[in-house]
């Protein structure tokens, strides 16, 4: 969906920002973004702080709102499709490949 | 610093409604027996003692779905429907395990603090069964093929909660298909959030 958006508004962007967070993403805000997606999803109290107030510095209160709720919905989405045993369509494939991702066979 | 962040428009109504659902009677688990699997997911979360109140077969399934779901196995779920949890209530309990994560980690990134388990509520479950449920494509039942959209299709409370939640933190089905929606963040924004949640889970659908 990642790519699919970013090709949709005509706007660049680097899956490999997906898997390291040394890479830019090149999507507004991506880098903290990031950050603020592991503290969250990670439930790490110690980083948690400074990444919340990182991503409302380049983005803004509501953005970083609408972020935690996003990685919420996410988390449950991942338990949901794990759970009912579906993985990734073979079209996707190719995409893990790219970026040395590789789902258990 | 930022102390705490306001929720999103409407998303506290969503989130006191999930915990009515929580706390109530479901299809084939009483409030209480809810109440217990949500207490047992975040237990595994935390690396707690086992709470009380359920059979080791759903208290181990909650533990794997909170901490392991990519572990989820035909054989496993067979295990344990041959040690009393069937299919369908592994399907409700899969609804309660995923939603109560989804409301503990936006509330932990919000910054807000994490919502005490609701007081079980009385009432006996419905065990309604929907027609056309069956496996196609998954491990479990479905209405249609497996996927996102259907995932506990073959529990209907289940699968509205999930909608109605899905659309409150994310977007709902139909807002999906605008590749150019904003919602506090773009697109593109949400779909690497989404992306990044994923692989923090180790879930590559």
């Amino acid at each position: 969906m990642l790519r699919a958006s970013s090709q949709a508004t005509g706007a660049r962007f680097d899956l490999r920002g997906v898997v390291d967070p040394t890479v830019d993403p090149l999507v507004a805000a991506g880098p903290e973004l990031v950050a603020f997606t592991d503290a969250t999803v990670l439930h790490d109290v110690h980083e948690i702080d400074a990444a919340r107030d990182a991503l409302v510095a380049a983005a803004g209160t509501e953005a970083a709102a609408r972020a935690a709720t996003v990685a919420g919905n996410f988390s449950m989405m991942n338990r949901l499709l794990d759970g009912i045993g579906v993985g990734p369509h073979p079209s996707m494939l190719p995409i893990g490949d790219e970026l040395g991702v590789h789902p258990p066979s | 610093m930022t102390a705490s962040l306001a929720a999103p428009q409407d998303l506290e109504r969503f989130l006191d409604r999930e915990w009515e659902r929580l706390s109530a009677a479901g299809t084939w688990w009483s409030g209480a027996e809810r109440v217990a699997i949500a207490a047992a997911a975040r237990a595994a979360r935390d690396g707690d003692p086992r709470p009380g109140g359920l059979d080791d077969a759903p208290v181990e399934a909650a533990e794997r779905l909170s901490v392991a779901a990519h572990h989820v196995t035909g054989p496993w779920l067979d295990d344990l429907e041959e040690r009393g949890l069937d299919r369908l209530a592994y399907v409700e309990l899969l609804g309660v395990v995923s939603r109560v994560r989804a409301v503990d980690t936006a509330l932990f990134g919000l910054g807000r603090p994490e919502r005490p388990l609701p007081v079980p509520a009385p009432g006996e479950p419905s065990g309604r069964r929907v027609d056309g449920a069956g496996i196609d494509g998954g491990l479990v039942p479905t209405v249609g093929r497996a996927g996102p959209p259907n995932a506990l299709s073959a529990v209907d409370d289940e699968d509205e909660a999930l909608h109605d939640l899905h659309g409150a933190m994310y977007l709902s089905l139909e807002q999906m298909r605008d590749l150019h929606i904003e919602r506090g963040l773009g697109r593109a924004q949400m779909e690497l959030v989404a992306a990044r949640t994923s692989l923090l889970n180790d879930c590559f659908f």
